[in-house]
């Protein structure tokens, strides 16, 4: 009695907490006073109605029954520190963004605090996912949060399924993290309030994503990844530029999500489940139909537009142009590429038994790939603005590593998989070196920076070596997966399609090799390497100058 | 009627209040409304969940307060010149 008492006695006072905080809203008159108030609602009463949570739940013995669910007793040591590992990898980074903006005030002047805790929170979420990965290889692994298993093969909680794949996509997403925010030590002179936080949401949506065996999970990690994403390409909100980049990327990607919610809606009403292995079951039990089909295509063309295959490409060389460089390493390294993850995930594991139509599928997705891979190195090949450029060089990727999906065989995804990882890397290490040119020599404009790179010796071997790796060539990554696709091509007796590839891979190699000789080592003439067609008016104003114009 | 629906109903009276400041107040009074009005939310669907007993319904507070905090920061970044 006394703890109900206790628990009636803690709800009135979060409810007369949040009551008072809405008056005082309303009646104060400036935006600081209004401040004042937003404090008790939003930290007090959230904590007395956890604690008034947790005192009822002591009552009541069948509802703490659930949670204590959760106590790993009869599993091994090691699945249970898996567990904990998986939880943490994502709740780890988000705990830490929500109190470094909640103590902003105290880290105003303190910064080289804030980019400790951010690569120490990133690096350590990185070693998390090493271990999951290592583990993961054994076989696939399921966490159920709070204990909440299924029942009768129903889901009732949320899960994380994790294979190979998934964790090891994860964990090359913390790692890039963890390179950016090192990066930003040095790059920027004054970094932008929030910035750390920003990077550390990001960080748990891709994780998340890439984790998640639920499917409206999904689309959560999908929108906390895209907010997160929209922020940082905003990086200087009082320019225009970064805004028009920014809107123009937050709403072709919404416009997506809303497309993938629809389709999550309509698969939701059929099955009755949002558990993706669950869902892949009752469609397999049942004969496709119209419905499913379209639920299918909403929720790919959601994805589709994350991954900037062709016609939805033109938000990503736009939020490339404006977002800060080691922001725009996370975009192009693994950001685009989760969409291809999340397309394949959803095909194999929800759809891939029940839908069949493999031809058409298979079909679709290949002219798709091969189209987005031929515009985007066109585009890559005339650009000279070095951060477009490497960002058209993504589309191209991008639709090669769809085309690589579009076999639907294994050997296809584990090259598309490897191809993936290697581009990646060397996508991370050349934007990297875009930001060194950027901070030292104040342009990433080709023509203007000919023969100027002769300064950075470092950087122009290291930016050479990222060239032959994204031109596919052997002792790279890069080459083994694409000829993994390519010799699933060939199989297919579709050996053009290898073709294709490699005349995109030449384009794509050609225009970061120009780049690597005419930049760093002064080699060919700047005023006769005008592109013979005519140009397309810019849509954009290049970057401006350096990054020490940052806001406050 | 438990103790926890009763709360709820209460705190969705606060709504009203910030529901004005956000339809009537200049760009950064609306974003402090929304934002107590989005902590209302969550508490509300906990005390919702707790209430009628349903602990699987748990995980829709949790999963709004992660997107809440994203939102939050973007609005703040993309808004703060008004500031």
């Amino acid at each position: 009695v006394i703890r109900e008492v206790f628990a009636d006695v803690l709800l009135g006072l979060a409810a007369a907490i949040v009551l008072a905080s809405a008056l005082g809203i309303l009646l104060m008159r400036s935006v600081h006073r209004k401040l004042h108030f937003v404090t008790p609602a939003a930290l007090v009463a959230p904590v007395l109605v956890a604690v008034a949570v947790f005192a009822q739940e002591g009552l009541d013995e069948n509802t703490g029954e659930t949670f204590r669910k959760s106590s790993p007793s009869s599993r091994d040591r090691g699945a249970a520190i898996m567990d904990q590992l998986l939880a943490l990898a994502v709740t780890v980074p988000l705990i830490v963004a929500a109190g470094i903006s909640a103590l902003n005030p105290l880290f105003r002047n303190q910064r080289r605090v804030l980019d400790s805790i951010a690569i120490v929170t990133a690096a350590s979420v990185t070693a998390m996912l090493v271990v999951v990965m290592v583990r993961a290889a054994a076989g696939e692994q399921v966490y159920w949060f709070a204990g909440f298993r299924p029942s009768h093969g129903i889901a009732i909680g949320v899960d994380f399924a994790v294979d190979p794949l998934s964790a090891g996509l994860a964990c090359m997403a913390a790692l890039l993290v963890t390179a950016s925010m090192v990066f930003s030590w040095r790059y920027f002179e004054r970094v932008a309030t929030y910035y750390h936080a920003l990077m550390l949401t990001f960080l748990a949506g891709m994780v998340g994503f890439c984790l998640t065996g639920d499917i409206f999970d999904l689309f959560v990690w999908f929108e906390l990844m895209g907010v997160s994403a929209y922020a940082l390409t905003a990086y200087r909100p009082e320019e225009r530029g970064p805004v028009q980049g920014a809107l123009n990327f937050a709403i072709t990607n919404s416009v997506g999500a809303y497309l993938s919610l629809s389709g999550i809606g309509l698969i939701y009403g059929r099955t009755g489940a949002l558990n993706m292995a669950q869902i892949g079951r009752d469609v397999a039990w049942h004969r496709p139909d119209g419905l499913v089909i379209v639920a299918f295509v909403l929720i790919l063309t959601g994805l589709l537009i994350k991954s900037a295959i062709v016609p939805f490409h033109f938000w990503l060389a736009d939020a490339h142009a404006v977002a800060p460089t080691p922001v725009c390493v996370l975009f192009s390294g693994v950001m685009v590429e989760l969409g291809l993850y999340g397309i394949a995930r959803v095909y194999w594991s929800m759809f891939g038994n029940g839908l069949g139509h493999r031809g058409t599928i298979s079909s679709a997705f290949l002219a798709l790939g091969l189209l987005t891979a031929i515009v985007g190195a066109l585009f890559c090949f005339r650009e000279r603005h070095l951060k477009r450029l490497l960002a058209f060089s993504t589309i191209s990727h991008a639709g090669m590593f769809l085309v690589g999906l579009s076999w639907l065989t294994p050997l296809g995804l584990a090259g598309a998989a490897v191809y993936v990882v290697g581009h990646g890397l060397v996508k991370a290490a050349l934007f990297l070196c875009v930001g060194i040119v950027l901070h030292r020599l104040g342009s990433v404009n080709e023509t203007w920076l000919h023969g100027r790179g002769r300064r950075l010796p470092v950087t122009g071997v290291v930016f050479t070596l990222a060239a032959l790796g994204l031109a596919d060539l052997p002792p790279f990554a890069t080459y083994l997966g694409k000829s993994w696709i390519s010799g699933t091509g060939s199989a297919r007796g579709m050996a053009w399609v290898a073709a294709v590839l490699i005349a995109c891979s030449i384009l794509v190699g050609g225009a970061v090799l120009r780049v690597a000789g005419g930049v760093f080592y002064g080699l060919g003439d700047p005023r006769r390497r005008t592109p013979r067609w005519p140009r397309a008016p810019r849509r954009k104003r290049a970057r401006p100058t350096k990054p020490s114009s940052a806001p406050r | 009627v438990t103790g926890f629906i009763v709360t709820a109903i209460a705190m969705l009276i606060g709504v009203v209040p910030c529901g004005i400041v956000m339809c009537r107040g200049k760009v950064m009074e609306a974003l402090v409304a929304y934002e107590v009005v989005s902590s209302i939310a969550v508490m509300v669907l906990v005390l919702l969940a707790q209430g009628f007993r349903r602990p699987a319904e748990f995980e829709l507070p949790v999963l709004l307060a992660v997107l809440l905090l994203g939102s939050g920061l973007v609005f703040v970044r993309a808004l703060e010149r008004w500031l």
